[in-house]
């Protein structure tokens, strides 16, 4: 009954008084932080590793990385989430360079055929289709516009906080944002058009 | 519906689909079990800096009241003229220190082992007098036992009596030091 009391105490603190507590050896704050971050991380590894165990020693090197620099994250610059979804995202291209499975963006001036706004009833694809295929596609982008796909649209981060996590400026998010719905927009269009043939 | 509100509703619905994605339990107690591995040398060495700070503190504290200066503020505040500060009945914890941390404190004190061994006979220890200068000051969690000699001279500065006539010219006296290093109050030992 201590323990959670004491448990529910450390989640009403701040990330910093939890980092400072954490520091000293505190099992609750390190806890409390890992319950506050710890998925976040794990599923931003995870959707882009698409590997359980990467996820996992990645999210596991992520919090002990915290607990080592500590002295490094300025709570005035970034939330924490941004700062630690930063290292996460550093050791994750490390590791798929190292493993080879980085896959370079594509050039910028990539054509593609943008939705045409009109697009009739008939060219309309069933709920469950459009997800099945932008959840296809997703998988299928390339990492560089995956990932703000997931930091933007899934964990709804502000376009701020990805351009630290992926150090970029904001208008580079943006414009990665724009290509990435672009080209899952694009899928949606040929399977509606068979859809509806 | 064109084909950006569709992409909208997948996107939405794909966003719940991802932010189900949980990390296993297991990677939890794997991480506060590695926390445990990589804190505890550092935290060591914070708690033993903090020790080694607060004794040295603890000690100057000390030094300074055994040695005082005719024009330090603090110590001429209490003189002859004034009553002498309330006394601490029979026990050092009662207004100063809470009762069971400070007999920890004592028993574990390093500085106890210079009290008399075990087996040798235990004279009645003073009680314990509040110093003028611990007035107002908060309670400590914890507390130092700090025995010293002090001169006989000086024991109207810290609130006792003034020693009889042909007393010796040293006395030795026990201070309680709190863990912000203030001395907090003053026993003679016979």
């Amino acid at each position: 009954m201590f323990s959670s009391w004491r448990q529910h105490r450390t989640d009403q603190n701040s990330d910093p008084e939890l980092l400072a507590a954490a520091q000293q050896g505190s099992s609750d704050a390190i806890a409390s932080l890992y319950r506050r971050h710890g998925p976040l991380i794990y599923r931003y590894v995870f959707r882009l590793s698409r590997d359980n165990a990467i996820a996992e020693e990645i999210t596991q090197e992520v919090f002990l990385a915290l607990l080592r620099q500590t002295d490094r994250y300025d709570a005035q610059r970034a939330a924490l989430s941004t700062w630690l979804c930063g290292i996460a995202r550093r050791q994750l291209w490390r590791h798929l360079e190292l493993s080879q499975r980085f896959v370079p963006i594509d050039t910028p001036d990539e054509p593609f055929d943008p939705p045409s706004p009109d697009d009739g009833p008939a060219e309309q694809l069933t709920r469950a289709e459009a997800i099945a295929t932008v959840r296809e596609g997703l998988e299928d982008l390339p990492l560089l516009l995956k990932e703000v796909i997931i930091l933007c649209e899934f964990e709804e981060l502000t376009y701020q906080q990805v351009s630290l996590i992926l150090a970029i400026p904001v208008g580079t998010v943006r414009s990665r944002l724009h290509r990435a719905r672009a080209r899952l927009a694009t899928l949606l269009r040929p399977v509606t058009e068979n859809h509806s043939s | 519906m064109n084909t950006s509100n569709q992409l909208d509703h997948a996107l939405e619905a794909l966003r719940q689909e991802h932010r189900s994605i949980q990390p296993p339990p297991t990677l939890e107690a794997s991480i506060l079990r590695q926390a445990e591995l990589a804190t505890p040398r550092h935290a060591h060495n914070v708690r033993n800096w903090s020790l080694a700070l607060a004794a040295a503190a603890a000690l100057t504290i000390a030094i300074l009241l055994l040695h005082p200066r005719p024009s330090h503020p603090t110590l001429q505040t209490h003189n002859a003229t004034t009553p002498p500060p309330p006394q601490i009945a029979q026990t050092p914890s009662i207004g100063v220190i809470p009762p069971a941390p400070l007999a920890h404190q004592v028993a574990n004190s390093r500085l106890h082992r210079t009290a008399p061994r075990p087996g040798s006979p235990t004279p009645t220890a003073h009680p314990f007098v509040l110093l003028p200068t611990g007035v107002g000051l908060p309670e400590p969690a914890q507390a130092m036992l700090i025995r010293t000699r002090i001169d006989t001279s000086s024991l109207r500065n810290y609130g006792l009596a003034a020693p009889p006539a042909g007393a010796p010219q040293t006395v030795l006296a026990e201070f309680l030091v709190g863990e912000d290093g203030l001395p907090r109050a003053i026993r003679l030992v016979p």
